[in-house]
């Protein structure tokens, strides 16, 4: 008996909800526009400013610039 | 360089450049999240393909997720490298070090990333959706200024910092015999 509200719940969603289409030409737009001659460079563009960071960690990792000696420290004893 | 802690220079390098991945990955992810998704603005190739309509849509949201493809890369080496750091006696294991310089890395993921494709290369904008562009995008350079200055003021505090919690203890306890 409490199953007959939702059926009809549910079958009137059936009833009244329009049909959805996918964009039937995005992907095909979205393909084109990405996968293209171009690819290579824009990857090459979108990815240059994280090159760029990656130069300076990697610089940041190897400098002599952040040491120092035990003994220079405050509060350290030598 | 030598590798005891107590006697010997210790270099806070490797653990800045751990911080400047880990915030320079994870600001660009939450960049991402919040600009690119939620606002739905800053967009990869936006001044290139105008978002118009739903497949430019789709397109820069290809690009993006190249994009953050990159920058979660980006915060895998800055865990692996906060991982080595806590594995070598020479590197200070400092909170403000490591805060600071994860500051340092989102600001200068904010001026890198503004310079070179808003200001160079124009590929896109903070926000597209306005004649006048140029105001958000010096925001965007201002805001990573003002973390940088806070970034580096904190790793200017950490220096004096010299704990290791996972060497100190051993090193005492040898001292203590000899």
């Amino acid at each position: 008996m409490r199953y007959i509200p939702a059926g009809l719940l549910g079958g009137s969603l059936f009833l009244n909800s329009t049909p959805a289409w996918a964009c039937p030409y995005c992907r095909l737009f979205t393909n084109n526009g990405v996968y293209n001659q171009e690819f290579s460079a824009n990857l090459l563009v979108l990815l240059l400013p994280l090159a760029v960071l990656l130069a300076i960690g990697i610089g940041l990792y190897y400098s002599d610039g952040f040491t120092a000696k035990r003994s220079q420290l405050k509060g350290e004893k030598s | 360089m030598t590798d005891n802690p107590r006697h010997g220079t210790l270099n806070s390098g490797p653990l800045i450049s751990a911080g400047m991945f880990l915030g320079a990955g994870l600001g660009g992810l939450f960049d991402g999240i919040l600009f690119h998704q939620i606002l739905q603005i800053h967009n990869m190739q936006s001044n290139r393909i105008p978002i118009d309509d739903l497949a430019a849509a789709k397109v820069n949201m290809t690009w993006d997720g190249y994009f953050h493809a990159a920058v979660w890369l980006l915060t895998a080496v800055g865990l692996y490298l906060l991982f080595r750091a806590g594995q070598r006696r020479d590197v200070p294991w400092s909170g403000k070090i490591l805060l600071g310089s994860f500051l340092t890395g989102w600001g200068l993921y904010h001026l890198v990333e503004g310079i070179i494709h808003h200001h160079i290369l124009g590929i896109h904008h903070v926000m597209e959706y306005t004649d006048n562009k140029l105001p958000y995008d010096l925001a965007f350079l201002a805001a990573g200024v003002i973390v940088i200055v806070i970034g580096w003021m904190l790793i200017r505090a950490g220096q004096n910092d010299s704990v290791h919690p996972g060497h100190n203890g051993p090193v005492r306890a040898e001292e203590s015999r000899v």
